[in-house]
């Protein structure tokens, strides 16, 4: 695609598209929204860029090793979120109950380890999003 | 008659529901066309989220979460809202590897009906007999 | 340490086998494609070992629930962990060891590529962590997910090898599974809508005090259930699926569908009738009748479907079929004898198709025919593996010393507990069928001599001890009943709300 027009507003949107992704996936604990859409709102600007400028320069951006290299960290992380409890003498995915600082109620880090989970979640349903596009998108060729 | 149809009003989110899920099952059994049945398996999962959000609704709630504001304020079940984001989720999942299925068939068979695709295999599978 | 591990072990069996699954493709990645497959088996024998732990403190110590992460039932996920579980993670870690020890041999050759392989491995661990997730949950929510989970991965396992009709089957089980999910779903709206609840133990207590007010809304709900569970786990007339779904997956694929993929939603369909709606309720609905009239139609159908398929892999998925219908039966007679024997058999079959379906992959693939006509002497050439199919039809058609028998014999058992003769003919009925279908192989095989002397050999060492271990399971599971037998009797027991039986 070489339409000036839609690149031009393309690159100037993606850094809210993204910002907004993000802070969505943050604020899960604290406002509708959470992991699964903040990760979809950034997968989905990883897969606006790959739209408009090419599939090429979207790989030369975020590769496709990158994202199954994430893809796998963000499960990962999730386990491993849940084994602190463990390791510290209770349930799998325990919270307050293993010593976890909760913090203050309404500030950014007021959850505990949701925070951290949803990060986690956040970045694997980004790179899954990404990663089905790519698969799809070289079927095709 | 006049009670039945006072409850099937109150409760019409559920009717509502009920008729879509059989649109979608309609949809993915009747049509041969393969993306046609993928709408239909999004229609079908789409009634089961007005199902669930209705049964966890209360009329004037808000979204539960505990803003230690008004101690009045009617929150609305998040089980169903949980569950369901749950099912988009794997509606996602499913219409991902549908789609993903799709295009391997078309490379195959060159088609994306399904009859066609019926035809071609006995056919194939015709002329694997007749060459034994 | 210890204690942690022991305390938290059902959840860190799930936890393990999902992050081994994505461990996979990182695994494959940065070391050799055997030290991932290796790895993978490890990590499944180990889940067994934990199964096998499991299931022992659940004998002596009796049931007991898991809060996960603190939250207690209503609010939380809870996990029960009773007998039902400990048997069905031994029959889970018992049978996929062995068939992924079997595929590693040349799984890269058989689906195409490396990077194909290593999606498969994670498939396959998904699968086999949402099984275990099966087995241990107490919670519909939890039940949902991971019946999601099964079919979608099971749906992928399929597609792992790159042809047309494996492709094309694939498709047909995704549209066909996804009506299922859709009726449960339905379902369990309809059991949140009645209950408010979504914990199994506190739905069946919500329905014991008012389910004689809407009687009509529960057996919609639960005839929603049966459709729903019934096209996944291939109940007779919702099995048009499964034949061209289980013939054209590679060998190890087949075996984990048939002999596990379809018992974890059978094992969800006992959990939601026996434990959420009730063993009361559900044995004074007419809906146990339907089940014992599907199951019995599933035997014979199945069978005689059997009978008429010359390509070997659709004949056994056709017997799956008829062997799904003993489970279903054992489920309709809803008395302890019934219910063991539908545990029994869940375990036994699980062995015994996973074991006659890799043999078959084996014939099949040293060979290259894949039709029962053109096998006349491959008993010769391949001795060791047509021994194991040899004990796998045995086990198939109920001879004593054989797991089969143990199972049919406790149908058989509850059949007559029941006063239902017809259940007694069609049991015996499907037994003779059983033999006419599979002992035909074994005549073909080591009765006629072979037609032209290609050079056949057996398989690799690593795929006839795979094939053996699962003969030493059905051998021993018939002779030695007594653990396993006290296990499932235990989890029918749990079931129908008895008190131990010991």
């Amino acid at each position: 695609m070489t339409d000036f027009i839609l690149k031009r507003m393309v690159s100037l949107v993606l850094p809210f598209v993204q910002m907004l992704g993000l802070y969505v996936i943050f604020h899960g604990h604290l406002s509708p929204g959470g992991s699964f859409s903040g990760g979809i709102i950034t997968g989905l600007s990883l897969i606006a860029f790959s739209l408009v400028f090419g599939l090429e320069r979207g790989q030369e951006k975020v590769s496709e090793r990158m994202m199954s290299l994430v893809e796998s960290f963000g499960a990962l992380w999730y386990g491993a979120m849940g084994l602190v409890g463990i390791l510290r003498g209770t349930t799998f995915l325990m919270n307050k109950g293993a010593g976890v600082p909760l913090g203050a109620p309404g500030k950014l880090y007021s959850g505990g380890l949701i925070l951290l989970i949803t990060l986690g979640v956040g970045l694997k349903v980004a790179s899954t999003m990404v990663t089905l596009f790519v698969a799809l998108m070289e079927e095709e060729e | 008659m006049g009670e039945l149809w006072s409850r099937i009003l109150q409760n019409y989110p559920y009717v509502f529901a009920l008729a879509l899920f059989a649109i979608g099952i309609y949809t993915i059994l009747t049509h041969s066309n393969l993306f046609k049945k993928v709408i239909g398996i999004n229609i079908m999962e789409g009634s089961t989220y007005i199902l669930f959000i209705a049964a966890g609704n209360i009329r004037g709630g808000v979204a539960p979460i505990l803003d230690m504001g008004d101690p009045e304020l009617v929150y609305v079940h998040p089980l169903p809202q949980a569950l369901m984001l749950t099912g988009i989720v794997v509606s996602v999942s499913v219409t991902a590897l549908s789609l993903a299925l799709i295009m391997k068939l078309y490379r195959f068979y060159g088609t994306v009906d399904a009859k066609e695709i019926m035809k071609i295999r006995s056919e194939v599978r015709a002329n694997a007999g007749r060459n034994q | 340490m210890p204690g942690a591990i022991s305390e938290n072990l059902a959840v860190l069996i799930v936890v393990a086998l999902l992050s081994t699954a994505y461990i996979m493709p990182l695994l494959t990645k940065i070391r050799k494609f055997h030290v991932a497959e290796f790895f993978a088996v490890f990590m499944l024998a180990l889940a067994l070992s934990g199964g096998v732990y499991l299931a022992r403190e659940i004998l002596h110590n009796g049931a007991f629930t898991y809060a996960v992460g603190g939250w207690p039932a209503p609010w939380g996920i809870e996990l029960s962990l009773d007998a039902i579980s400990g048997l069905f993670l031994i029959t889970v870690g018992l049978v996929a060891t062995p068939i992924l020890l079997y595929a590693s041999v040349d799984l890269v050759k058989d689906v195409g590529s490396r990077s194909r392989a290593a999606w498969f491995l994670t498939l396959f661990l998904l699968l086999v962590a949402a099984l275990c997730g099966l087995g241990i949950t107490g919670d519909l929510f939890n039940i949902y997910v991971m019946v999601e989970v099964a079919t979608i991965a099971s749906c992928a396992i399929v597609a792992a090898r790159n042809d047309a009709v494996a492709v094309e089957a694939t498709f047909k089980y995704l549209m066909l599974a996804t009506i299922g999910s859709g009726f449960v779903l339905l379902g369990i709206g309809f059991l949140f809508v009645l209950t408010g609840n979504l914990n199994m133990a506190f739905i069946a207590q919500e329905l014991s005090a008012s389910w004689q007010n809407y009687p009509t809304a529960l057996w919609v709900c639960l005839s929603f259930f049966l459709v729903g569970f019934g096209v996944k786990s291939a109940l007779f007339p919702l099995h048009v699926w499964l034949p061209d779904a289980h013939s054209s997956a590679i060998a190890p694929s087949s075996a984990m569908l048939s002999s596990l993929a379809i018992k974890g939603y059978i094992i969800a369909l006992l959990k939601v009738f026996y434990v959420a709606v009730g063993a009361d309720i559900i044995t004074r609905l007419p809906i146990t009748n339907i089940l014992t009239v599907l199951g019995m139609l599933a035997i014979i159908a199945g069978a005689l479907f059997a009978l008429a398929q010359d390509e070997l892999k659709r004949r056994l998925a056709f017997s799956t079929v008829s062997q799904v219908g003993y489970i279903f039966l054992g489920i309709g007679l809803g008395n302890i004898q019934g219910l063991t024997g539908t545990f029994m058999h869940i375990l036994s079959h699980a062995a015994t198709k996973s074991l006659l379906f890799l043999a078959a992959g084996a014939i099949i693939k040293q060979t290259g025919k894949s039709r029962i006509s053109e096998m006349a002497g491959v008993g010769f050439e391949m001795p060791v593996t047509l021994g194991v199919f040899a004990v796998g039809s045995l086990s198939m058609i109920g001879i004593p010393l054989f797991s089969g028998f143990v199972s049919k014999w406790q149908l058989l058992l509850g059949s007559l507990a029941r006063g239902n003769y017809l259940a007694v003919i069609v049991l015996v009925g499907g037994s003779l069928l059983a033999a006419a279908y599979l002992l035909p192989v074994l005549r073909k095989a080591f009765f006629e001599r072979p037609t032209q002397s290609a050079a056949v050999t057996e398989v690799a060492y690593v795929q006839l001890v795979a094939m053996l271990f699962l003969a030493v399971v059905i051998i021993m599971i018939g002779t030695f009943p007594g653990v396993v037998l006290q296990l499932a009797e235990q989890a029918a027991a749990t079931l129908l709300g008895l008190e131990v039986l010991l």
